[in-house]
């Protein structure tokens, strides 16, 4: 390999001005990591710090290394995506107590279930910092915020117990005022394969001042904290002179002075590896348990998933993601026709029109938005069908035998130079023609055609088209070009079916 | 779209449905006829009893009766559609379309359980129906061309 890496503090230190008020416990942390992070020996380029929203996540900015201020309770979940893609990087979630624990409850759970080889930091200062001064998850009962002005009624969470509940396999805790021994647990992380978590016991000197002051203050710490050793028993005090033992009446660990009635042989042994002593531990205040709690190895969710990678493709060779997409249960969604609901019945005239209709049902029309372009939309659009024409001299009965033939109501009478003279439909053979004593071989279309008929330039809206038909109640309308030659006519059934289709 | 959801929640009660005349099934093709001249209607719906038994058409008219005089003194239930299809009144607007569209018909009648005619879906059903959603515009103040409108009733 390369030549060892030799990186310093001011490696990890970026060039922005770090935002924090002062005082702020987060200052303690970021010396701390800047220093412990080349004790490591990975290049700098390998170090990825992903954070959430709140004070703490501020953080990556402050880091010259890679790094993400994410999305708020996620970060979790793009660290893991990151450790999955790229297992070689050194991967860092910063987070609150606020980011972590309430929005983020859910993100944190799973990150400690699968094991994913990632350092989570909660800083727990036990309020909501950055939108000044409210109640957190981990704020004890009682606690007077702007959002709780009569005192918090509710339990508080304990990041290290919901982290023992999860499935992480690292579980520690430390304060920001012993930056000396967050920076020893840190390094242990670090080396620690699988989901490491620490929570950080955090000041806010703005909304939450003094929370933590029982254990950080110089002359009550020493009496308050409890330094965890793995292998040593549980001593803690001024003068080493109370321990932890096994109640066994409580269930619990009790307080004991050491002397006359216990010895320091009696004192309870830290184990971190047992996740029954860790349980009992993370309820503790008094004394306060410092250090790792609770330290196991377990398969790591990287190595999981890429042996089953290697494996699979051992087995069946390179994945193809179109198959995969494409293999089953497969369906493509098309347009169905509406179901009637109501009782259909009887049957259907056979002697109707079916040739020109379905004709009609095939008119093509442009794909448009009606309600928006319906007074734009002319009868161009509406594609009308080629008229069916007769001279206006021509004898009735071909009349009859046209209409017959095309399977249509309505011809257009034409000149001889194409100009539109009238119409004759269906309705003018009802009213004009049936049951009279009529030779429909001596008479022309002329005699019985409507002269004049009303006709729409194509340029005109279908708008207009509607109207027309609803007001003069006429089933067919002949469309003619700028020289009055026609060119088309509409039915209703024409104008109604493409209604519909755009609407 | 809103038009469209209209429809499909439109029954076809609520709309204009009289687009039709109706006749006696004992009535001759003759009589029919001239009902249909007087009354201008162009869809007659053949009753017996009180019930739908058929309908006759102006396009049963084009294709039977225009140049057959044999056919006038014929009994319309001769000539006529039995048995059209028919909706109930619990259709929708929309129902009624996709059934003149799948049957190829111009016509739905509409009938109470016993058979009685409610009324008769056409295309003017559903294009009043459209009309009414869209504003209102003048047709002889607009300038259309050429702007020539038959006073006839029977044009087009
Ligand atoms: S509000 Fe509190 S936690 Fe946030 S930067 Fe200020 S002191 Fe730190």
């Amino acid at each position: 390999m390369a030549t060892e890496i030799k990186l310093t503090r001011k490696d990890f230190m970026s060039d922005q001005t770090v935002r924090w008020c002062p005082g702020c416990g987060d200052y303690a942390i970021l010396a701390t990591v800047q220093k412990t992070l080349p004790r490591l020996g990975i290049p700098k380029e390998k170090f990825v710090f992903v954070s959430g929203i709140g004070c703490s996540s501020r953080f990556p900015y402050y880091m010259d290394t890679y790094g993400i201020h994410s999305i708020h309770g996620r970060a979790p979940t793009l660290a893991t995506g990151i450790k999955l893609s790229n297992p070689d990087l050194s991967v860092w979630v910063i987070t609150g107590d606020g980011d972590a624990l309430s929005i983020g409850g859910n993100h944190i759970l799973h990150a400690g279930r699968r094991n994913v080889d990632l350092n989570i930091l909660l800083f727990n200062n036990r309020i909501y910092g950055l939108t000044k001064g409210q109640l957190s998850p981990t704020s004890p009962v009682g606690t007077k915020t702007k959002s709780s002005p009569y005192g918090s009624i509710e339990r508080p969470l304990y990041p290290v117990e919901v982290a023992l509940a999860s499935g992480a396999t690292f579980v520690a805790r430390t304060i920001d005022v012993l930056q000396k021994e967050m920076g020893e647990i840190m390094y242990q992380a670090a080396l620690h394969k699988g989901l490491a978590f620490i929570e950080i016991m955090q000041n806010c000197v703005i909304f939450n001042n003094g929370a933590w002051f029982d254990y950080s203050d110089r002359k009550k710490r020493a009496d308050n904290d409890l330094f965890l050793e793995a292998g040593k028993p549980m001593v803690f005090g001024k003068n080493r002179d109370k321990g932890l033992v096994l109640d066994e009446e409580q269930g619990g660990f009790k307080v004991v002075e050491i002397g006359e009635e216990y010895s320091i042989e009696d004192i309870t042994i830290h184990d971190p590896t047992s996740l029954e002593n860790a349980f009992l531990l993370s309820q503790l205040d008094y004394p306060m348990p410092l250090g790792i709690i609770y330290q196991v190895t377990k398969p790591t969710y990287c190595e999981g998933m890429w042996g089953q990678i290697q494996q699979v493709k051992a087995q069946k060779g390179e994945g193809d993601l179109h198959d995969l997409y494409f293999n089953a249960d497969t369906w493509e969604v098309t347009a169905e026709e509406e179901e009637i609901k109501a009782e259909v019945r009887g049957q259907v005239d056979a002697s109707l029109d079916e040739a020109y209709i379905d004709e009609l049902l095939g008119v093509e029309a442009p794909e448009a938005d009606l309600a928006e372009q319906l007074a734009s939309m002319t009868l161009h659009d509406l594609k009308p069908k080629a008229p069916i024409t007769i001279r206006p001299d021509a004898l009735m009965d071909h009349a009859l035998h046209l209409m017959r033939e095309h399977g249509i109501g309505a011809l257009l009478v034409v000149s001889p130079d194409r100009h539109l003279m009238g119409i004759i439909t269906e309705a003018d053979i009802l009213d004009r023609v049936a049951g009279k004593d009529i030779d429909l071989h001596q008479v022309t279309v002329q005699e019985f055609m409507t002269t004049e008929p009303v006709a729409l330039p194509l340029y005109a809206s279908v708008l207009e088209a509607v109207h027309f038909m609803t007001q003069r109640r006429f089933r067919h309308l002949p469309v003619v070009d700028e020289n009055l030659h026609p060119v088309g006519v509409i039915s209703s059934r024409d104008l109604a079916e493409f209604l519909i289709k755009h609407l | 779209m809103d038009l469209l959801a209209g429809l499909k929640q439109e029954s076809v009660t609520e709309m204009d449905l009289s687009d039709y005349c109706t006749v006696d099934a004992s009535a001759s093709v003759r009589d029919v006829l001239t009902q249909m001249q007087v009354t201008h209607c162009r869809n007659a719906l053949v009753l017996q009893e009180g019930k739908l038994v058929g309908i006759f058409t102006d396009r049963d008219v084009l294709m039977k009766v225009a140049d057959n005089k044999d056919a006038l003194d014929k009994p319309i239930t001769d000539l006529m559609t039995p048995d059209p299809v028919t909706l109930s009144k619990a259709a929708t607007a929309a129902d009624a379309l996709a059934v003149m569209a799948r049957k190829h018909i111009r016509n739905v009648p509409i009938v109470e359980d016993d058979g009685s005619v409610v009324g008769n879906f056409t295309h003017f059903s559903v294009l009043d129906f459209l009309a009414e959603q869209f504003p209102d515009i003048p047709l002889d103040s607009y300038p259309v061309y050429p702007r020539r409108f038959s006073r006839r009733r029977h044009g087009g």
